[in-house]
């Protein structure tokens, strides 16, 4: 072979070489993976509890009682059958006393997800308290002070005296700036209409809670026949005009419409309104102009995610 | 038709030996059956009461000291229920860290009134507790009822565990078998003092649920089928007397309660000596909002169906105070 030979087959053999390693090593599309999620530090739920003195003139009385799963109804008896709706884990509380034999019982709530937390909050707000730059959604009534954030609900509770408004805000101040913030609101929160909405924050829950203090509860019907469950989650509201009007997403389309049927013999009787979009359910208490409004916002504000 | 719960027929009686032998075992015929030891560890009205079993006393806008009084003379005054050296056992609310205005135990001015009813009519001992859910130690104090009570002249006790006594429920459909306070059956007189309050799962806590203060064990385990657990309670526990609290009733966020805003005051004392009767009555004339069928849900339709006592409010006879 001569020189000019050996280069061609060189050059040929390495074409040839090219071609076969491309043929026995496909090119695999390149995919972009989620960084691998951080192993999470457990965070030990007593440790957020206030150690005596943390609030001047308030010492720790007894000691920190923790309450996981069931146990809940050793702590607060029935009341927690509507902490389990909200996917509850476990709470950690401790009592206070001040020098004057005034009481605060401070407890932090665990719940599954920041939606469950801000939901066990939405139904323990009381109505008339006034909003404080706590934790979210954070309100203070006569010696107690709630708020939700990241997956806790955190409930302080002091003898109900105005009085004892400042001590429970500090409290639930020491608390917050401790709890990992990873708040994340329930996104159907978003679908109620806000203007002239009076409901702040906006209840979301999984089942129907009786006696809950939602009225618009006792103005549709008995909520047992909404077939609401702990995969269906509804948001509500009361609004100025009277009305409430609720949003609920089921499994599916059928139950969605199976619920909306359950609506029918009181639709000419009670002047209610009743859409379905997909396997969501709007319905007001009221077939009043202003509850036609915020019906018809709600529809829209819905037709990014229900399949007409 | 109501059964009567002072009389058991014989079928029923029948049945109720068969199932307790069968959960005892044969014992020795020297000495007290087992079957008859566990027989008396049934609470069971006396006769005499029979002809109160539909009566509902309702007395409003005295105050809850007074109102208590007058529903106890409209049922024949506290000596029909109370004889001289009776063995009283009152059980109020007292589960609650709570203030007396927070409306979450009953009114210690209820369970003043309803101890020194007893005491004039010669009751021997007075005794005034509840299985509380939270520490008792601080709940008898600060929802005032202990010191009420003591300074009524009952003698305040605290719950134990050595308090309690297992008993088959051999009608019980839900609950077969349970652990309750000693005082339940050895009493010669039992006053059940509930307040009345909106619940959850249970929708309302009445004369019924505030029975459960009187049973040990796992909280979390009797509210699995809670209302036919209640309705089964009351074949073994039947007070002679129920007095309902309904001074201040929580209509919202209950049992315990978020602030002032859940509650309503009314003004009322109920008293019956059917606690089915009872709770049927505060379950359709008291203004909770939006309870289910009308008032007669769960518990009550259960123990009603069970024939445990009068739910139709059209078949009660009413005595207003």
């Amino acid at each position: 072979m001569t020189g000019r030979e050996a280069v061609l087959a060189v050059g040929v053999g390495l074409l040839l070489s090219i071609l076969l390693l491309g043929c026995t090593t496909p090119e695999k599309p390149t995919v972009e993976l989620a960084p691998k999620p951080q192993p999470q530090a457990v965070l030990d739920i007593t440790s957020l509890l206030p150690p005596g003195g943390a609030v001047a003139g308030w010492s720790r009385d007894g000691e920190i009682r923790e309450f996981p799963g069931r146990k809940v109804f050793d702590f607060i008896d029935g009341a927690a059958e509507v902490h389990l709706t909200y996917n509850f884990i476990t709470v950690a509380t401790a009592d206070y006393v001040n020098e004057k034999d005034q009481y605060v019982t401070v407890s932090i709530y665990q719940l599954a997800t920041p939606a469950d937390a801000y939901g066990l909050n939405s139904y323990y707000s009381p109505v008339q308290g006034h909003p404080v730059n706590v934790g979210r959604d954070g309100k203070v009534r006569t010696g107690t002070c709630r708020y939700w954030r990241g997956p806790y609900f955190v409930a302080v509770e002091g003898d109900p005296l105005a009085e004892l408004d400042a001590a429970a805000e500090a409290f639930a101040q020491w608390v917050a700036e401790r709890v990992p913030d990873t708040s994340a609101p329930p996104e159907m929160v978003a679908l109620l209409p806000v203007g002239g909405r009076k409901t702040q924050p906006p209840i979301f829950l999984h089942k129907p809670l009786i006696l809950s203090g939602l009225t618009f509860q006792a103005v549709l019907i008995d909520p047992a026949s909404l077939k609401l469950d702990e995969k269906t989650d509804m948001v509500a509201a009361e609004y100025e005009g009277g009305f409430a009007l609720s949003i609920t997403r089921y499994r599916d389309e059928d139950s969605a419409r199976q619920a909306a049927e359950v609506y029918s013999p009181l639709l000419s009787r009670r002047a209610l309104l009743v859409e379905v979009r997909g396997r969501y359910l709007v319905a007001t208490t009221s077939a009043c102009d202003a509850a036609r409004g915020a019906c018809e916002e709600a529809l829209n504000r819905l037709k990014p995610y229900a399949n007409p | 038709m109501v059964k009567d719960c002072c009389h058991i027929n014989r079928r029923e009686f029948l049945r109720t030996v068969v199932a307790l032998g069968a959960a005892y075992g044969v014992r020795p015929l020297l000495g007290v059956p087992a079957w008859a030891e566990a027989a008396s560890r049934m609470r069971r009205r006396p006769d005499s009461l029979g002809d109160l079993e539909s009566v509902v006393a309702l007395a409003q806008g005295k105050g809850p000291g007074a109102n208590t009084e007058a529903v106890l003379e409209a049922l024949g005054g506290i000596g029909r229920f109370v004889k001289k050296g009776s063995f009283v056992a009152v059980k109020p609310n007292i589960s609650w860290n709570r203030l007396p205005e927070q409306g979450a135990n009953t009114n210690p001015e209820v369970v003043a009134a309803v101890v020194k009813a007893c005491l004039r009519a010669g009751a021997g001992r007075v005794v005034v507790f509840d299985c509380t859910a939270e520490d008792s130690r601080r709940t008898y104090r600060r929802s005032g009822i202990g010191e009420a009570a003591e300074a009524a002249g009952a003698r305040v006790e605290q719950v134990t565990a050595g308090d309690f006594v297992e008993v088959p429920i051999p009608q019980g459909k839900s609950l077969t078998r349970w652990a309750f306070h000693r005082y339940a059956f050895e009493a010669d007189v039992l006053i059940n003092v509930p307040v009345a309050k909106g619940h959850n799962e249970a929708v309302l806590t009445v004369a019924m649920k505030n029975l459960m203060g009187v049973m040990g064990g796992e909280r979390g385990d009797v509210h699995i089928d809670i209302h036919q657990k209640l309705a089964d309670v009351s074949t073994v526990i039947q007070p002679d007397l129920n007095v309902i609290d309904a001074t201040r009733i929580m209509v919202a966020h209950g049992p315990q309660g978020t602030s002032p805003d859940d509650l309503r005051a009314t003004d009322i004392i109920i008293a019956a000596v059917n606690q089915v009767t009872a709770d049927a009555y505060a379950a359709q004339t008291l203004p909770f909002p939006g309870l289910p069928e009308g008032g007669l849900f769960g518990y009550i339709k259960a123990a009603g169906a069970m024939g445990l006592g009068e739910t139709s409010l059209a078949k009660m006879t009413v005595r207003k105070a």
